[in-house]
């Protein structure tokens, strides 16, 4: 038997190399968002959506498109011609998310819904716990004080700060620069700092300019800072949701909110609770305390 | 030209010569080792400066490896279909008709530290074969440097067994000898002049009536080797102007070795299978044959080269003024596949292994050299060679880090601007893609090695015979850590100078009471 023929040989190299001719530039195109259509060849783009849990169900202007799992949180809609598309978000027990993103031709937009549960589990925090550990709120010799309660009452007390320095990289090179802010409940995640200064609530980024989360940037144009625009008033708390850096909670006299700084229409905002009068803070290791009048709370969304 | 007698017949590195020869010599060394980190450096600086064009390069390669991988997987095909023809034909009857008689094999088994287990296992497997022992001449090649018991291990040997063979001699490399360096080579062109004068010349026999099969220790035969080499021994134009190659096999121990060992071993079978189908860029690798004549007249292996296996092809090569080739045998011989007591010690083995078949890269330099001076080569034949070695090593080194590993870096480097652009979104998608499909071939690959493997033995479980199956998913492992690293590694000493000396593979025989 004959080892294949030189002639076989350089048949299959000539066709694996016009293949390879003929199909890196189509390769290229579709990479690079190209589509046949009755038009022609049109530019396409794309959006990229992650869910924050399995179950999340997308729609795209209103039409159910796909359902996250477990191994699947994250979607890539491409293939979308250049226009505004509205994303909703839904869940069952979980209020819902929506935003009109606008796709541009080569390129992906990003979107990265919340949606907080519709009835938040919070837990009373009493002052006082019994020999077998089980909370109350009257006091007597059998009864020890609540450690946790110690431990929110104090975080409560803490100093609200109304002025801080923080530091930015300048775009241009890596040096720091420092920068004095005025204002009260700075906080900084992931580069991001938020606090109110004059009843408005301002969202700072840190890092180089050219690498700032989406939300500080319409088109091409990536600015600094930015205030968050809200009708409420007369805040109380501010923090970052924890586990997120694009998303706020913010209290008022009477309620909290969870509201994201992606400017994109709508701007969604979930209300998350509601009392007499509220407070909340969140400690280092991400635990939202809520105090509502004289009662502490333990949140979990 | 009469290159063997030329002072550079038997370089072995920029510093055996001198003057502009050893500059232009060590420029070639240079240049396969700045082929592959050019390559992948460019990659990285492409990554972070124009990731968009990266990314295109990225999507071609992808595309390129795939196609590739097809292509290659027809001449793996071809071969297998080749070998299991062969091995089902019946030799003897196809000698029938050949006057071979006067024909006799030379088998050299070198050996240094290897078990008395495994030298015999050699010498007694040879008498399986379907060819009488008495047209064989067994050479054992012992290695001073080991000691008195390796000598003691081949004269037990030849008590045992020499009797049935037509002469059976032990020589003892001498240890320290000027312009050699400790290895195969030097050892094997040793015995094989002391076989000469003790054997060929003392019984009158024509060299050119003996082929010589230059075995390692381990190397079991299949039972018409020999009367497969001897048929294409004559029935080849010219059998002096060229060498045979058998396919190697590593069945010795294939069901014992661990699932890394394994898949490395095959997958250096099907390089050498797909090797086969294209015998004008086959070198001689490991286990070969060539006639005795053709052998003195160079003088046999060089003896200052590790890779002495494909540098005697490199050096027939250039002495017949690049009119000598390889006989592709489609006909397997068996060897160990790499063990060790212990699974980290077999890992290491098998870096070091592949890093000294790496090493092979010193012929690129040599040839290179010997090109630009023998000037009777036919320039087209030089630079078609010259290219396919040359773009062997490159591939070896740089394609599987690039598809596996490389890959990824424009997302990773490419920065904001280029992250948001749907080329970076669809750059994994694209290459994923087209790596799965390449990936499909590992199926057709664990059938072809489900076929060429021993009969299981007994007392191993059902449960085996899967894991010869699912073994091919650490293909993308093993192609980066145990080939194109250790080949990057040779590459980077032989640019650096820092030459590599030969490192024996130990072989582990495990008792099977």
């Amino acid at each position: 038997m004959k080892p294949l023929s030189r002639k076989k040989r350089l048949t299959y190299l000539i066709s694996f190399t016009l293949f390879f001719v003929a199909s890196v530039p189509a390769l290229i195109f579709y990479a690079n968002g190209y589509e046949f259509s009755d038009l022609g060849l049109i530019k396409t783009g794309g959006i990229y959506i992650t869910t924050p849990s399995s179950g999340t169900h997308v729609y795209i202007n209103n039409k159910f498109y796909d359902e996250s799992s477990m191994f699947q949180k994250t979607f890539f809609i491409k293939n979308l011609r250049p226009n505004t598309y509205t994303i909703s978000t839904k869940q069952e027990g979980h209020q819902s998310w929506t935003k009109m993103i606008a796709v541009t031709e080569k390129q992906v937009s990003t979107a990265y819904p919340f949606m907080l549960p519709l009835k938040p589990i919070h837990t009373l925090i009493t002052p006082f716990v019994d020999i077998s550990g089980t909370p109350t709120t009257t006091r007597s010799s059998l009864y020890k004080t609540n450690e946790e309660y110690t431990y929110a009452l104090s975080i409560f007390a803490e100093q609200i700060a109304t002025s801080t320095t923080i530091k930015i990289l300048r775009q241009t090179n890596a040096s720091t620069t420092s920068i004095q802010i005025n204002g009260k409940f700075f906080s900084t995640q992931n580069k991001v700092s938020i606090w109110i200064a004059d009843d408005k609530v301002h969202a700072y980024w840190n890092g180089q300019l050219d690498s700032a989360p989406s939300y500080f940037c319409t088109k091409t144009i990536c600015v600094r800072e930015f205030i968050i625009a809200t009708e409420l008033k007369q805040i109380t708390a501010l923090g970052f949701l924890p586990g997120r850096d694009d998303v706020i909670l913010l209290s008022t006299k009477q309620k909290i909110y969870a509201i994201e700084l992606d400017r994109r229409m709508p701007q969604n905002s979930q209300l998350i609770y509601s009392g007499t009068i509220v407070d909340f803070r969140i400690n280092e290791r991400g635990n939202i305390y809520v105090r509502d009048s004289k009662k502490i709370f333990f949140m979990e969304i | 030209m009469d290159y063997q007698n030329s002072p550079y017949f038997h370089v072995s590195r920029a510093s055996d010569l001198t003057g502009k020869d050893r500059l232009v010599y060590r420029l070639y060394e240079i240049i396969p080792g700045f082929l592959s980190w050019g390559t992948l450096i460019f990659i990285i600086l492409m990554s972070a400066y124009s990731p968009r064009s990266a990314a295109y390069f990225i999507i071609a390669f992808n595309l390129y490896w795939l196609l590739k991988t097809v292509y290659l997987s027809i001449h793996l095909r071809h071969n297998w279909r080749r070998i299991q023809y062969n091995i089902s034909l019946d030799w003897r009857d196809m000698l029938k008709n050949i006057k071979h008689d006067h024909l006799l094999h030379m088998v050299i088994l070198p050996y240094y530290n290897e078990s008395a287990e495994i030298v015999e296992r050699s010498v007694r497997t040879l008498l399986d074969a379907h060819t009488d022992p008495k047209k064989i001449i067994v050479v054992l090649a012992a290695e001073e440097r080991a000691g008195k018991k390796a000598l003691l291990i081949g004269e037990s040997v030849i008590e045992k067994y020499g009797t049935y063979f037509a002469h059976t001699i032990l020589t003892c490399h001498p240890d320290g000898m000027r312009g050699e360096i400790a290895g195969k080579g030097s050892n094997i062109s040793y015995a094989a002049e002391h076989a000469r004068i003790r054997i060929l010349d003392k019984h009158n026999i024509k060299y050119q009536d003996v082929v010589v099969s230059a075995f390692d220790i381990d190397t079991v035969v299949y039972p018409d080797y020999f009367n497969c080499l001897t048929w294409h021994f004559f029935t080849t134009p010219d059998p002096l102007s060229v060498s045979f190659q058998p396919v190697p096999v590593y069945n010795n121990n294939i069901w014992e070795a661990p699932a890394l060992s394994r898949v490395v071993a095959i997958s250096g079978t099907f390089w050498q299978m797909i090797q086969q189908e294209r015998p004008e860029k086959l070198a001689t690798f490991s286990s070969h044959a060539v006639s005795f004549q053709t052998l003195h007249r160079i003088g046999y292996w060089q003896r200052n080269v590790v890779s002495e296996d494909s540098r005697i092809f490199w050096n027939l090569f250039v002495a017949s003024n690049g009119h000598h080739s390889v006989v592709p045998l489609s006909y397997p011989v068996s060897m160990d596949a790499n063990v060790a007591s212990t699974f980290t010690q077999t890992v290491k083995n098998i870096y070091k292994q592949h890093r000294r078949w790496g090493w092979g890269v010193e012929n690129v330099p040599y040839l290179l050299f010997s090109f630009q001076k023998n000037r009777a080569i036919p320039r087209l034949k030089a630079f078609r060679l010259a290219f396919a070695q040359t773009e062997g090593f490159w591939s070896l080194a740089t394609n599987p880090l690039i598809i596996f590993l490389l890959g990824w870096l424009p997302l990773a480097l490419g920065g904001h601007e280029f992250n948001t652009t749907i080329l970076s979104y669809n750059l994994p998608i694209v290459a994923s893609s087209l790596m799965l499909l390449a990936m499909v071939g590992l199926v057709f690959s664990s059938i072809i090695s489900l076929t060429l493997l021993p009969k299981m033995p007994v007392g191993f479980k059902k449960r085996h015979r899967v894991y010869m199956v699912t073994q091919w998913l650490l293909v993308p492992f093993t192609m980066s850590i145990f080939s194109a690293i250790p080949g990057l590694d040779a590459q980077t000493r032989l640019l650096l100078g820092k030459y590599m000396g030969f490192w024996v593979t130990p072989k582990h025989y495990r008792n099977k009471n």
